[in-house]
């Protein structure tokens, strides 16, 4: 994933919306300005080394943890 | 409260003794629920009538010599995001169709009807259980008994609210990241976050599927372990549930903490900046207390507990999202402005940012099998701080802030908050206990017999001073 410091934050949400067919009000469009690259970061976290070749976790958890 | 019992334990016993008949009960709990809401507003609806028509029917059984077990006669309510036969079920949204909660009870609702608690009411919660209270929807906001300008926490906030005021004995909460053990932490009481697929969701409208859960909240956490007998099984209604035998949640409530081996997590936990100090050093006093009391305490290492956060934060966002699209693109002003500001975050995240966190979720899965593989229980503090004002909150701090709650909804780890003392501002400080798969009997034990060495469980705020 790209480093979220160098994305052009509003293009991406007015693309990201577009496609998911969200009408936003102003409000929300700001709000989601100020908080996209608070999202993009937690998002990078993600990518860990450790997770490089991890499986994807089952739904059913605890079922399988007995 | 001095004429009415304190617990559900010792109403239970003022039942069966003749102390207290459950219609006595129930009108006093109505009554003060009545008295309280304009302040608290822990309810969207109170159910007078068939509470009183359940009192009246646990009263008949007990002169029957009929008893279903401890919650026979026991005023308790359920989180308004959980089907009852008897109320409307509102998600406290504009959005969720009216006719989804006239499907009947759900599966823990029934259950608890069986064991002959009484249904006072439906609990205010944040909308769809995520966001913050908007007063735009004109939805009553919960607030907290100790402080009403402050926050009981959420989601299940009229949960916590109603049990720290004493309107309810129990009620149930539902968890995605927090939602019952934030309110139970805010709020001075206990709550518990079972084992995923230990108790059933069926009927409960989702937020995240893959972290959802359904607990109770009390008092103490002896209280919890009642309840969550009553509500714990396998349902086959819920393709989460898991067909494991339930073990009797009493019966190791000893009150010994001798032996008990206490994983302290203390990396991320107990050292990120924003923990409040006072939070810091009311926990740790805790945890001195249980090893005077005979527990031994070791350290334990969870190296991805933060990102496991983050990992628990996008899976609640894409689901919660893919739930909710629909409503986002056909009706956004229905929503509270918090809530449809959160959900919509949830259209910035790709399948591949969610596929990674269920991978992320496998590391730190095995990393918590580890570090619980030599100790009976973890022991972090539930929150960073104490409750929030609300006027002038911001919602995405949720975001930004660290958090101890939402690792657990990840793994999946049953979990506990209880009550552990008092900021200088007379605000509650809870302390939470993390057990192994399907151990809530350990996880309780430890509650309770911290509880039986100390007495912040048996404080009540006092409401006279908010005007009630």
């Amino acid at each position: 994933m790209k480093d979220p410091d160098s994305i052009d934050i509003a293009a991406m949400i007015d693309k990201l919306v577009e496609r998911a067919g969200l009408p936003l009000i102003d409000q929300d469009r700001e709000e989601l300005l100020r908080t996209a690259p608070i999202v993009l970061r937690i998002a990078a976290q993600l990518r860990i080394p450790e997770v490089r070749y991890a499986e994807f976790a089952p739904v059913f958890l605890a079922a399988l943890e007995r | 409260m001095t004429d009415l019992p304190l617990t559900l334990t010792e109403a239970a016993a003022w039942l069966r003794s003749g102390r207290i008949t459950s219609v006595r009960l129930t009108e006093a709990l109505l009554a003060r629920s009545h008295a309280t809401q304009s302040v608290l507003s822990a309810f969207i609806t109170i159910t007078d009538e068939a509470a009183l028509e359940a009192a009246h029917r646990a009263d008949a059984d007990f002169a029957q010599g009929i008893d279903r077990g401890p919650l026979q006669g026991i005023p308790v309510a359920v989180k308004d995001i959980i089907a009852t036969a008897d109320a409307p079920t509102t998600a406290n949204s504009h959005v969720l169709d009216r006719a989804w909660g006239e499907r009947g009870d759900a599966t823990v609702v029934r259950k608890l009807r069986e064991a002959g608690a009484v249904i006072t009411g439906k609990l205010g919660l944040h909308e769809f259980a995520l966001g913050w209270p908007d007063p735009a929807t004109g939805f009553g906001i919960p607030r907290n008994p100790w402080n009403p300008a402050r926050s009981p926490g959420g989601s299940s906030s009229g949960t916590g609210a109603a049990i720290a005021a004493g309107l309810i004995y129990g009620g149930l909460g539902t968890d995605t990241g927090g939602s019952i053990r934030n309110p139970a932490a805010y709020c001075g009481i206990s709550g518990i976050k079972p084992t995923f697929g230990r108790v059933s969701k069926e009927g409960c409208v989702p937020l995240a599927w893959s972290l959802d859960h359904i607990g109770p909240m009390a008092r103490t956490a002896r209280d919890c372990a009642i309840m969550l007998q009553v509500i714990a099984g396998y349902d086959p209604a819920d393709p989460c549930s898991v067909d494991v035998p339930v073990p009797d949640m009493t019966a190791a409530l000893d009150g010994s903490l001798k032996g008990i081996r206490i994983g302290l997590p203390r990396d991320y936990f107990f050292t990120v900046p924003q923990l409040d100090r006072e939070v810091k050093t009311i926990v740790e006093t805790a945890i001195d207390q249980m090893a005077a009391a005979g527990a031994k305490v070791v350290e334990v290492e969870i190296p991805h507990a933060a990102e496991g956060r983050f990992a628990q934060v996008v899976i609640m966002l894409a689901e919660a999202y893919a739930y909710h699209e629909p409503d986002l693109q056909q009706h956004p002003e229905r929503y509270g402005k918090f809530t449809r500001q959160m959900f919509q975050r949830g259209a910035l995240l790709t399948a591949a940012d969610y596929i990674q966190a269920q991978r992320l979720r496998s590391v730190v899965k095995v990393e918590c099998a580890k570090a619980l593989a030599e100790v009976d229980v973890l022991i972090t503090p539930t929150m960073i701080n104490t409750a929030p004002l609300i006027e002038g909150y911001d919602p995405a701090v949720f975001l930004t802030n660290p958090a101890f709650t939402g690792l657990w909804n990840a793994t999946g780890l049953p979990a506990l908050s209880v009550c552990c003392g008092f900021s200088s501002g007379g605000l509650p400080v809870g302390l939470q206990i993390i057990g192994k798969p399907f151990d809530e009997p350990m996880v309780l034990k430890v509650g309770d017999a911290y509880q039986q060495i100390t007495d912040w469980h048996t404080r009540i705020p006092d409401l006279t001073k908010v005007g009630v």
